[in-house]
């Protein structure tokens, strides 16, 4: 925790305050045919139940992984989403794109914006 | 100064793309985004669909894959709006306003308005239906405007179907069976055929024309209710049920 102290202008004490609210948090999200772990290094609570994931976001099921930054993840709701740039993997296919929304307990996902496939 | 660092960025960036398929991966670009339905087993591509690999390019406004397993095992391609598909290996360039490929049977199906598959061989023409079935040969060309159009002759007719000898690289046509309830049309090397329904069958050579038959060959037209046409020899018969009604027209006009 970062904070300051004054006393006639000047700091008689310092204490470190951190803007992270959960460091390296993990989540998951469950449905019926898969399980798909969400971890982070940051997260911030931006509303009771939604949280802004930031840095190394990863979302990863047996299926498939997604990497991003800033992703806002409802864990009521068990969606995500991020209109930052994404790269989606799964076996032999890559999805680039501009941004991502994962709904329906993550048996949808949504890419945004120009994206490209690469098919092996 | 400026030119130059302009022209080597551009080469840089075209390089770039260019290389960033490589031999034997399909590359797809949308405008507007992708949408996975994993337990439906199928994601759509929207906006100025772009999809190249080794053997076919294939382009439209919306496209919708189905797949098997994983999202690059594709079952079915279903396309729609401004569809277009080339393929310098199977020497095939279409294009149509709908398109269902189905990868397992090697079904292409085409959709609407100045529907066109163009082969080799055989261009196809339909503003309603084209389908050919590579694996077993057989096709049908539907509704308006349908017509089959190859070196040697030219099919018009509202329901066209047939099948191809796929056994060699020359798609031939073995069987072809053609239904107009106005008159279909077929143009051979100097003779033209009318009637409702045309039949041909490779293995006698012979186009058969029932109902409403003309034949026009070197300004003479015959017409009856029943004729043939023999492709090795050139020469045909035309019957009527009624043997009087055949009707002979000599023109004496030059062409």
């Amino acid at each position: 925790m970062k904070y300051l102290s004054l006393e006639n202008n000047k700091i008689v004490n310092q204490i470190s305050i951190s803007n992270v609210d959960i460091t390296e948090p993990r989540f998951s999200i469950n449905s019926s045919s898969q399980k798909i772990l969400v971890t982070a290094k940051e997260g911030n609570f931006i509303e009771e139940n939604k949280i802004l994931l930031k840095k190394n976001v990863k979302f990863s099921s047996n299926n498939f992984s997604i990497e991003s930054d800033n992703v806002t993840f409802d864990r009521v709701k068990q969606t995500a989403f991020s209109e930052q740039k994404s790269v989606f993997k799964s076996n032999k296919t890559t999805i680039s794109s501009e941004g991502f929304n994962i709904y329906d307990n993550g048996n949808k996902i949504k890419f945004f914006g120009n994206s490209v496939i690469i098919l092996k | 100064m400026k030119i130059s660092l302009f022209i080597l960025l551009t080469v840089l960036i075209t390089m770039n793309i260019a290389s960033a398929r490589k031999v034997g991966e399909t590359e797809i670009t949308t405008d507007d985004g992708i949408e996975v339905f994993q337990n439906e087993k199928y994601y759509l591509l929207n906006t100025n669909v772009k999809i190249v690999s080794d053997s076919f390019k294939l382009s439209g406004d919306k496209i919708k894959i189905f797949f098997n397993n994983d999202l690059y095992d594709i079952n079915i391609i279903d396309g729609e709006g401004n569809i277009k598909l080339e393929s310098e290996i199977y020497k095939i360039n279409a294009s149509s306003e709908k398109l269902i490929f189905k990868v397992e049977s090697e079904e292409i199906n085409l959709q609407g308005l100045n529907s066109r598959l163009i082969t080799d061989e055989i261009e196809m023409f339909s503003d309603e239906e084209i389908n050919v079935n590579n694996s077993n040969g057989n096709f049908y060309i539907n509704g308006l405007n349908s017509a089959l159009k190859s070196d040697t002759v030219l099919i018009q007719g509202k329901k066209i179907e047939g099948v191809f000898d796929n056994s060699q690289d020359t798609k031939e046509i073995i069987i072809l069976n053609v239904f107009d309830e106005d008159l279909a049309y077929t143009k051979t090397n100097n003779t033209e055929m009318y009637a409702n329904i045309i039949n041909y069958n490779r293995k006698n050579s012979l186009i058969e024309l029932e109902n409403n038959v003309k034949i026009i060959r070197d300004g003479e037209i015959i017409t009856g209710d029943y004729g043939t046409l023999n492709m090795e020899t050139n020469s045909y018969k035309v019957k009527s049920k009624d043997s009087k009604k055949v009707k002979v027209i000599i023109s004496n006009q030059d062409e």
